[in-house]
């Protein structure tokens, strides 16, 4: 298994661990490297390779007193190793919530068995068939639509990770990541759409792009699609823009619209949560893009609830967030929410992953009902039953446009496609505003409705990267509920001629 | 600074011209960026000090193919070059195998560097700084080397001052630390804004058609960026560019130019990723009779990097900057405003169309009555680029803290309000 950390980075992590011993303190040390390409394709040809490797190390120093103290290093020279150290130590400080953190990560790890990675083969990079399906989808999508900019970039790291603690703990593990990226410009009005998907695997032959591929072109076929289609949408009286903050609405959203606004809370400085239904996880899912087994703080990264209807994990929430900012470190977080009771509703599973993507228009799918159909009829079932308000109640299915503040907790979110209910039927409205702050969101949850499958893990719908959106959340994947259902019970305040 | 690439350099100029048969190497030239940081409220439990490297190298080999590596510090400090490893990467491609000659003429002289600042990054000690503000400082220094002869170097300093109270909107950005005349205006102005207590409001769109609009730099430059820069730097919808220019050039009264070479000015520096001198160009000026409008060269060399990994790219948005005949100072120009709605950031999509109507997401504005303070919300604005730089009545205002002119014009006069 010592094949997988270099020589170098034993010897370094093991002089921290002996220098905290003579000083007296506590170390945990993580290492993170990775050695990648970037290989980009423009209007059909392969136009460059980058290479990149990098080598970071995180010293955390904890003294008897309480203090903790963090530094990082990029360069591995024992000197620089041993500056980081000091310097980690000299800037300790007393923080009961960073250590509940630490003590919150020694739990949970303490339940798992230790990971298991395998051995590294020798690496050739252009080995890999990723490269010529990547091409082949880059000149497919080019000749199909007559682009006149195309960009696909497909990034490969081989990532290592390596923690040892002063307790004698030590973990490693190895595995490779992969993410492309298409970018279209349409020159004549300006303006560039991004498509993009990713995963990882603990080899790189493992790591193939049919379902990358596949998802990719069914969002650029969903793009192509509703590009060419009019919508006829009635104008949106009664509210120039929806604030849940301010008005009594019933919202019924698609898993990507949930996904915006769960990363925005989770970037929040937030103390509490109101009670609510929803069980927020957060887990390292082998084979996502997000995955990432071990946390910075010096531990394995096990499942663990943030938020529970007891209550929030507050030191776990911190701890994750901590990490996030790092930049090295992403995770998967899985939402889950009472299922509505619309048994009934012919939710089966051909309302899988990929028909998220698909065009809202039924013909397409002329043997299934569509997600929007099945959206419909969960509508009409909350009305029989006399939960919905006409006029209060909107689908929300798309984000076009997502802006979020996560110092204020403030967002504005534009939907693709907004439905309001009437006359016992969603009818396309002109895609308003929505916007709120991010407090409001976990109370207001109410419950979810999921296409239901034989498998586990297609049970539950998976997101894209949301890089793009929260730029701390780079490669980090989400899962929720198909549809969201949400109440908010805004007051109405007319702050007209302030 | 310290030079962190001299052995970098020394091996790489001995694989090109003492190994040229062994390494099969032709020519090398790179573009380094190191920062040293250090911010008065570390973030998280970062220790308040961060340094940074990014680069990236261009080898040419002998073959006529060329390869690209990213520079971290990891390869910086490496006892021997990676050749074989960076060998089995070379592809063939027409650019990047461009060198720009060495010249004897010197560069541009655009002050950059505040003594003051360096030093307290260097020693790790804070200056004294204005009551409710963290700062964070840093010291830059640039790099532009290639084996045929060329090696620039520039040094710059930045400084950041962000209002501790997050109800607050106006900081301070630049190069060079505040004066003490400064630093007084800066305190004196957050304790005056603390007096008024502010209500929040989510109708800020719904304001009077009298309601003058106060674009920040900061959201100035993301609105001229996103819908014209992005524009000017991309070859693909260059011409879109081109035509909004001339449709703008007999409507406008302000003057837009490209300046890389302000003293002091964040936006400018003296040289390119490739080792061009830098150049201002006029994008826009008001041109009253019908003529031919000059059309602006394509601002990112030809033969720019297709990524962004490469940081410290030619073109700085902040090198975007508005001139008119007469520039405001604020707080005279604020007095004597009835109403007016102060954008300090917007956001916006990565590109779009500089014609169309357009919707902005305004995280927080701040409402002005007469001079005072009285409340602030979040909104979303409709726009159109065209409307903001050809508005008639469109001023000019300058402030400190502000190293360029924010832009007022009356609401009224963009689409959504009008």
């Amino acid at each position: 298994m010592n094949e997988l950390v270099s020589p170098l980075t034993l010897s370094l992590t093991h002089m921290v661990i002996s220098t905290a011993d003579t000083f007296g303190v506590f170390a945990h040390v993580y290492v993170h490297e990775h050695d990648g390409r970037e290989y980009l394709w423009k209007q059909g040809t392969q136009r460059q390779t980058i290479t990149s490797t990098g080598w970071r190390m995180i010293i955390w120093v904890r003294t008897p007193e309480g203090g903790i103290g963090q530094a990082a290093t990029d360069l591995s020279t024992p000197d620089a190793v041993i500056a980081c150290f000091h310097q980690a130590r000299q800037h300790t400080r007393i923080s009961p919530l960073l250590a509940a953190g630490f003590e919150r990560l020694q739990q949970l790890e303490s339940r798992y068995p230790p990971l298991l990675t395998p051995d590294p083969d020798k690496l050739i990079w252009e080995k890999t068939p990723l490269l010529t399906q990547i091409e082949a989808h880059h000149r497919h999508v080019l000749s199909t639509y007559s682009l006149p900019a195309l960009t696909t970039t497909l990034t490969l790291r081989r990532e290592t990770c390596y923690i040892t603690r002063s307790d004698g703990t030590t973990h490693r593990t190895s595995f490779f990541r992969g993410h492309v990226r298409d970018q279209i410009m349409l020159p004549t009005v300006g303006i560039t759409h991004s498509f993009e998907h990713g995963a990882t695997a603990p080899t790189l032959p493992e790591l193939t792009g049919d379902l990358w591929i596949s998802s990719l072109d069914e969002q650029i076929v969903h793009w192509h699609q509703t590009r060419q289609r009019a919508d006829t949408c009635l104008p949106m009286p009664p509210h120039p823009r929806l604030n849940w903050d301010k008005l009594d609405l019933q919202l019924l959203m698609d898993i990507e619209i949930t996904a915006h606004l769960l990363a925005t809370w989770f970037l929040h400085q937030s103390d509490s949560v109101p009670h609510t239904v929803a069980h927020l996880q957060a887990d390292a899912v082998e084979g996502a893009l997000s995955y990432q087994p071990m946390h910075p703080y010096g531990y394995l990264l096990v499942p663990s609830a943030i938020v529970t209807r007891s209550g929030l994990d507050l030191a776990g929430l911190l701890a994750l967030r901590e990490a996030a900012a790092g930049h090295s470190f992403s995770c998967h977080l899985h939402l889950e929410l009472p299922e509505l009771a619309l048994s009934e509703l012919a939710l089966s599973d051909h309302v899988n992953r990929s028909d998220l993507s698909a065009p809202v228009d039924p013909t397409t799918h002329p043997d299934h009902p569509h997600p929007f159909s099945c959206a419909e009829q969960a509508s009409r079932h909350l009305d029989q039953r006399g939960l919905l308000y006409e006029e209060d109640f909107y689908l929300l299915e798309g984000v076009d446009r997502f802006h979020a503040d996560p110092a204020t907790g403030r967002f504005g979110l534009r939907p693709r496609r907004l439905y309001r209910y009437e006359q016992k039927r969603l009818v396309p409205v002109t895609p308003v505003w929505l916007t709120g702050s991010i407090e409001s969101l976990m109370p207001s949850f109410v419950g979810g409705m999921s296409p239901t499958s034989d498998s586990p893990a297609d049970q539950k719908s998976q997101v894209k990267p949301l890089s793009s959106v929260h730029p701390h959340l780079t490669y980090w994947t989400m899962s929720a509920p198909l549809y969201s259902y949400l109440h908010f019970a805004g007051i109405e305040q007319n702050e007209r001629g302030i | 600074m310290k030079m962190e690439h001299t052995d970098f350099h020394h091996q790489l100029t001995d694989a090109v011209e003492q190994n040229r048969r062994i390494s099969k190497l032709a020519a090398f030239r790179y573009e380094l960026n190191e920062s040293q940081t250090m911010d008065s409220a570390p973030s998280g439990d970062i220790a308040g000090r961060e340094q940074a490297i990014g680069g990236m190298l261009t080898l040419i080999w002998q073959d006529g193919s060329i390869s690209l590596h990213q520079l971290t510090r990891e390869l910086l400090h490496a006892d021997s070059l990676p050749l074989g490893e960076w060998r089995e990467q070379r592809f063939l491609h027409d650019g990047y195998r461009y060198f720009v000659k060495p010249s004897k003429a010197p560069l541009p002289v655009v002050p950059l560097f505040d003594p003051l600042i360096a030093q307290a990054v260097y020693r790790q000690e804070m200056p004294d700084l204005p009551d409710g503000f963290d700062a964070t400082l840093t010291v830059h220094k640039r790099t532009v080397t290639h084996s045929k002869g060329l090696q620039l170097e520039d040094e710059g300093t930045a400084i950041r001052l962000t209002p501790k109270d997050l109800s607050f909107p106006f900081g301070h950005r630049g190069r060079l630390f505040p004066s003490e005349r400064e630093m007084t205006y800066l305190e004196t102005e957050w304790q005056w804004f603390s007096r008024f207590p502010l209500s929040v409001s989510d109708q800020l769109d719904q304001v009077t058609q009298e309601t003058v609009l106060l674009f920040s730099p900061e959201a100035l430059g993301t609105l001229i960026h996103s819908g014209l820069g992005v524009h000017l730097t991309n070859p693909a919808s260059l011409s879109l560019a081109h035509s909004f220019l001339e449709q703008c050039a007999t409507k406008t009264s302000l003057t837009l130019r490209y300046d890389p070479h302000v003293p002091w000015a964040l936006g400018s520096q003296r040289f390119s990723a490739e080792g061009n001198r830098t150049a201002a160009v006029t994008l826009l000026s008001p041109v009253r009779v019908e003529k031919q409008v000059e059309k602006p060269a394509f601002l990112a060399p030809h033969d720019a990097f297709e990524h962004k990994l490469s940081p410290g790219p030619s073109y700085s948005q902040e090198a975007l900057r508005l001139a008119a005949g007469t520039v405001h100072h604020f707080r005279e120009w604020l007095r004597l405003k009835p109403e007016v709605l102060y954008i300090p950031t917007l956001a916006l999509p990565e590109s779009y169309a500089p014609w169309a109507e357009e919707s902005a997401w305004v995280p927080e504005a701040f409402l002005f009555k007469r001079g005072r303070p009285v409340c602030r919300g979040a909104f979303p604005l409709s726009f159109s680029l065209t409307s903001i730089l050809c508005a008639t009545e469109a001023e000019l205002v300058s402030k400190i803290g502000w190293d360029r002119p924010g832009l007022a014009l009356p609401a009224r006069l963009l689409d959504s309000t009008s």
